[in-house]
């Protein structure tokens, strides 16, 4: 008989079992710190799925790793390594911050709504288009100028909520709470989420949803997507075939940028209603993992957000119910995961090319086809 | 001469990803012989000698020098045992001197500071006995290519080679280089050492060589001396059958129209990076017609200017002086266009393949069939999938590219199967001039005469077809006019009826300023 | 600060050389490891695992030089890590090296965490468990003169360290120049297909030259924790690791450039911690605390653009 695997079987199944060493070597670690695995991995899955607040949870913080997802996979496929989600989401929720303080009660929510992308799409943008355009026109290295541009942007959220848009209210470095015209509606508040438990899982679920498949098109059906990908793969051939490789970079790096900014619509706007230091806590760095393991395919990457968001979830519930952990250990695993999943991808690919090829024995060809 | 080969390859097989390039594939060389070894492309020639070198292991089979068996795991053992090889894609470490590139990977004697003194005295000394021109202080930027595969030599004979294997070595050389390399394996030989000649240049071989070996899909299928044997009778062996390529007895009939392209006083300096504190030329004074239903070739040794032309007129170089004229319209160094503009002009130019520009290896055909063209026509959405898809499959019915999968990925395609790609899609966007460079560069017999049917094609359509090539035969197939390029100046023009290929030789070495 | 006072010029040397310290051992390494053809983005996690490592074992059992030893140990555990993904698994460089400051950054908050319960810190380290500062023997009267300030603030009485850094400098430009290991580190960046044509291993020498950047971030971060610092803190490493990377570049993978390089970002760094709270030109505005904490990113990104694309980057860095 002859077994034939569809050819993105091997790709998926290695990259189940990468996941899977990542996970091993987090147990690994758990248990040089005295914890029982059994236990804490009980804890976590039934704190991600157990109930309707924790799949709340799960999908809101989803709602955020889809958007740092598509970001960091949006800019791969130009060739172009965005670190720098965690500094363009800050921007966006600035963006979405101005708005709303500004615009709050005083616009109809619709309105509001559009304006509030608009904004964070703009800031996200802006804070990519630096290093992009530097990237583009200078050849400075993509990667560290946009980790610089993180530092910056933290730096930046800390000087406005002490100094521009603090609270006269509170003593806490945090703006004041916007108008709740302004406010996301949640998830639990719409008509067919009634039964729902009470979680920040809002609107913004669905915008993230409708980016992916955005995204999956415009890579693979529009004249941008295009170039951006023939840019990516040879840049030399790119160049040759006419497509202007600099532009392509800054508008990449600028879309990639927006993209990651949306956090803000689910953080700020859906959430807690005022922006706050540190709002975005590590999410950029999440979404790289998310698009490793999402192999960089929008549709895909709706996946990889969902085990994310689980994990997250998860690791805070451990974190409640464990003493001496703290949220290091999702924060670790997904070091792992990045590792495992990324750098060392192929490890294994050819021990599990040779075990599917098992059943392919009978079949093998002459080497002409 | 001894009995016992001085290097043996038995019954070697090796495949790649399911493909099997070698199959029991056995050679035998001589000591002090000069052995030749032809066959198609992917026929398995270099396959085999990399495994010969430790580059590649094979699956099956083993490796015998001066009789004993030896286990080869890399270059280091080959280099032990007294094999040396010469690529074709010779790789130097440009900014340091000649010396220090022969030294380079010799066991280290002191880890922190060495002299190569001692190196140097012997080198001088071989240098000498093998007639070698330059200086081992000279830094490898400076030298030619012929130069820089007599270090390669050089280097071979300073690690005591008793087998010496050469890739392609006459590719890039002219007439002149050629003659010196044979002189050069004939001294070789009377040393005692044997040289592995792996080339298409089946005349050449024929000449040099006392046996040659012919590589038939991954088989050695048989070791023949010349002496024996007619070239014909050798291509035959190798391809399997007789191929006639196009005389230019066909080409006679076609009337050629007005010009389509003027070039006038053009010169090209060097780009700056240069360390020369005078600005050289890389083109200097050209000028240039070229009508329609033309075949017009650029010859000349490697950087004389011909391959720096075409950059030109295709728009992937400036220029600093002088003028094109091209589809009623003039451009001087100021207003140049570029090469998508070239493109909308009716430029097409299919690149030499080793660049690696004409296709994107990860885009499938279908996508890497859009490259280039359709800038204009689409926004979002505008990959109809469908009518690439059908239109993809046409182009690869008519240019006989297998295997028919137009969705693979275009690596995946053999190296001349890609080539015809790229000359489809160029021909395709039906330019008023074409320029190509090195047009079957990699592409086997059969192809190579497909290529130029559609050359004889376009030709006839009245399309102005402007080429850039090495091989000579393909110059004297094709060309109705060569131009002949000598340190960045045209030193002659030949028309068909002068295409004698001895003369082109002459001119090619001897740089006359005759007509 | 008073920008008259000459002395007080000099005392912003002498901190600018502190502060250049461990960038100068982090980019040092990077340019062993990008020489040879590997990209390092996982300076900063190897400086702050090995600050860790550091503070944690003299905290432990006492004794400083052995906590040298274990930062440097740990760095180069990390540094194996990095060249088993990259070179043996041919991995995507960048991306190991991510995963390597995420892991670090982790792995520290956790081990901390658990070893000493303190959110993440080690206790602070007393006088008697740090690394000794060097005082320069010499008959030189401590006096308020140029010349006394220039040889006690600048040139004597900085940390062991710091003159080991300086040392290392010299030693590598040796090494690249004269040595014919160096050659090879130098032909597997530049061209690693002539170095395996040669007869050389381009996998072992890569290896080599990642494994001693390693050790060299190890100093790095035993400077920060056990040498400069006193004891180890959540995320000491801020962006330093990157920072090292920029004067890599802005030096041309050239030990004397990367020497300048660095010690140009040690000044700038010293500078701006010199105007915190100070006026901007009489007018009344102080520069927020902020943009004074901004300032080493943002020129580091304005010494990149200058920087236009890099003719000097060994030829094969990041290409398998």
């Amino acid at each position: 008989m002859n077994r034939d695997f569809p050819p993105w079987f091997n790709s998926f199944l290695l990259i189940v079992v990468n996941i899977g060493l990542a996970l091993i070597a987090g147990a690994v670690v758990l248990m040089a710190t005295d914890v029982d695995v059994g236990y804490a991995a009980k804890i976590l899955m039934f704190g991600a799925f157990g109930n309707s607040e924790g799949i709340g949870y799960t999908l809101f913080y989803a709602t955020n790793f889809m958007f740092t997802g598509l970001s960091v996979a949006l800019a791969w496929h130009a060739g172009l390594f965005n670190i720098g989600a965690e500094g363009q989401a800050t921007l966006g929720g600035i963006g979405v911050a101005v708005v709303c303080s500004t615009f709050g009660d005083s616009l109809p929510f619709g309105l509001l709504l559009v304006l509030t992308t608009i904004s964070a799409a703009l800031f996200g943008a802006l804070w990519a288009f630096i290093p992009g355009w530097l990237n583009a026109y200078r050849g400075s290295h993509i990667v560290i100028t946009t980790i610089m541009f993180n530092f910056i942007a933290s730096s930046l959220l800390v000087y406005l909520l002490v100094n521009v848009l603090k609270s006269p209210e509170q003593m806490a470095s945090v703006s004041s709470i916007f108008a709740e015209n302004s406010w996301l509606p949640y998830i639990h508040q719409l008509p067919f989420g009634q039964e729902l438990a009470a979680t920040p899982l809002n609107i913004s679920f669905f915008w993230a949803l409708l980016c992916c498949l955005l995204v999956h098109y415009y890579l693979h059906s529009s004249r941008f997507g295009y170039e951006a990908r023939a840019v990516g793969f040879s840049a030399k051939a790119a160049d040759f075939a006419g497509i202007n490789q600099g532009r392509v970079i800054v508008i990449t790096m600028m879309l990639s940028g927006a993209l990651a900014s949306f956090v803000g619509l689910n953080e700020i706007q859906g959430a807690s209603h005022q922006l706050k230091l540190e709002f975005v806590a590590g999410y950029g760095f999440a979404g790289i993992a998310v698009a490793i393991i999402g192999r960089n395919q929008p549709l895909a990457i709706i996946l990889s957000s969902i085990l994310f968001g689980a994990l997250y979830q998860g690791g805070s519930e451990l974190a409640f119910n464990i003493d001496h952990i703290g949220n290091d250990i999702v924060l670790l695993i997904q070091g792992l995961v990045i590792l495992f999943c990324g750098a060392l991808e192929w490890m294994l690919k050819p021990k599990i090319d040779r075990w599917l090829s098992r059943g392919k024995r009978q079949g093998v060809s002459n080497g002409l086809d | 001469m001894t009995l016992v080969p001085a290097l043996e390859l038995v019954n070697i097989s090796k495949h790649f990803a399911g493909n099997l390039a070698l199959h029991n594939a056995s050679l035998s060389v001589a000591a002090g012989s000069i052995h030749g070894i032809v066959g198609e492309n992917g026929a398995g020639k270099s396959t085999l000698m990399q495994i010969a070198y430790g580059l590649e292991q094979p699956d099956s089979g083993w490796i015998k020098f001066d009789g004993a068996v030896i286990a080869v795991d890399g270059p280091k053992a080959a280099i032990d045992h007294g094999l040396g090889m010469l690529h074709q894609k010779v790789s130097w470490l440009e900014q340091l001197s000649v010396l220090e590139n022969i030294v380079l990977g010799q066991p280290i004697d002191s880890y922190v500071y060495q002299t190569n003194r001692v190196a140097e005295q012997e080198l001088q000394h071989l240098s000498r006995e093998f007639g070698f021109k330059f200086s081992l202080n000279q830094i490898m930027a400076d030298l030619s290519y012929s130069q820089r595969q007599q270090v390669d030599i050089l280097r071979a004979l300073y690690r005591g080679v008793r087998v010496l294997i050469l890739d392609e070595p006459m590719a890039l050389l002219s007439a002149a280089e050629s003659q010196h390399l044979f002189k050069l394996f004939v001294l070789l030989k009377t040393q005692g050492i044997s040289v592995v000649v792996v080339s298409h240049k089946l005349v050449a071989l024929h000449h040099i060589c006392d046996v040659i070996s012919v590589i038939k899909q991954g088989e050695v299928i048989k070791s023949i001396e010349p002496k024996d044997v007619s070239v014909a009778q050798i291509t035959k062996l190798v391809v399997g059958h007789e191929v006639t390529i196009p005389q230019i007895i066909d080409k006679s009939d076609v009337v050629t129209g007005q010009s389509v392209l003027t070039v006038t006083k053009l010169n090209r300096y060097r780009s700056q990076l240069s360390k020369a504190a005078v600005p050289s030329l890389l083109l200097k004074d050209i000028d240039l017609t070229i009508n329609s239903g033309q075949i017009v070739a650029l010859v000349g040794l490697p950087g004389a200017g011909q391959s720096e032309l075409l950059d030109v007129i295709a728009g992937r170089s400036s220029f600093d002086q002088g003028q094109i004229s091209f589809a009623g319209r003039k451009f001087d160094a100021s207003t140049a266009y570029n090469i998508s503009q070239a493109r909308e002009l009716g430029i097409g130019y299919v690149p030499n393949s080793v660049l690696g520009l004409g296709l994107i290896s990860e885009f499938s055909l279908v996508e890497s069939l859009m490259l280039g063209c359709c800038s204009k026509k689409w926004f979002w959405s505008g990959l109809s999938r469908n009518s690439n898809l059908n239109h993809c499959t046409k182009l690869m019915t008519q240019w006989d590219i297998r295997p028919h999968k137009p969705k693979m990925k275009s690596g995946y395609f053999s190296a001349g199967n890609q080539q015809k790609m790229v000359l489809a899609r160029e021909i395709n966007q039906q330019p008023q001039l074409l320029l190509l460079n090195q047009p079957t560069h990699g592409v086997d017999v059969a192809g190579i005469a497909l290529i130029y049917r559609q050359l004889f094609e376009l030709r006839q359509r009245g399309t102005a077809i402007l080429l850039v090539s090495d091989d000579l035969d393909e110059v004297v197939s094709l060309a109705d006019l060569a131009v002949i390029f000598q340190q960045g100046r045209i030193v002659a023009l030949l028309d068909k009826s002068q295409l004698a290929k001895q003369k082109l030789r002459l001119l090619m070495t001897l740089g006359a300023n005759n007509e | 600060m008073d920008w008259t006072n000459l002395a007080q010029w000099l005392g912003l040397i002498d901190a600018s050389i502190r502060l250049a310290t461990p960038l100068l051992f982090a980019a040092l390494a990077g340019m062993l490891s990008e020489r040879s053809g590997i990209i390092d983005i996982g300076l900063e996690g190897k400086m702050l695992v090995s600050a860790f490592a550091a503070a944690a074992w003299v905290t432990s059992t006492g004794v400083v030089w052995q906590g040298v030893a274990i930062a440097m140990l740990a760095a180069m555990g990390l540094a194996l890590l990095h060249a088993f993904a990259c070179i043996t698994h041919r991995g995507d460089q960048v991306i190991s090296g991510i995963a390597i400051n995420m892991l670090a950054l982790a792995g520290t908050a956790i081990l901390g965490q658990y070893l000493f319960n303190l959110g993440g810190m080690t206790p602070v380290l007393a006088d008697g468990l740090r690394l000794a500062n060097l005082e320069f023997p010499g008959e030189v009267a401590r006096n308020d003169s140029v010349w006394s300030l220039a040889y006690w603030l600048v040139l004597s009485g900085h940390n062991v360290l710091v003159y080991v850094a300086f040392i290392s400098v010299i030693l590598l430009s040796v090494f690249f120049k004269f040595s014919p290991l160096g050659k090879q580190v130098f032909a597997a960046g530049e061209n690693p297909l002539a170095l395996s044509r040669a007869g050389g291993s381009v996998y072992l020498t890569r290896y080599g030259a990642v494994l001693a950047g390693g050790a060299l971030c190890g100093l790095a971060g035993a400077y920060l924790s056990i040498g400069h610092g006193a004891g180890f803190i959540n995320n000491m490493t801020v962006g330093k690791g990157f920072i090292a990377l920029a004067a890599l570049i802005f030096g041309r993978w050239r030990p004397s450039g990367v020497l300048l390089a660095c010690l140009l970002f040690g000044f700038l760094d010293a500078l701006s911690i010199r105007m915190q709270g100070i006026e901007l030109l009489n007018t009344g505005y102080i520069i927020p605390i902020q943009l004074i904490e901004m300032l080493p990113y943002i020129l580091t990104v304005i010494v990149l653009a200058g920087c236009i694309t890099n003719p000097a980057a060994p030829k094969a860095l990041g290409r398998q």
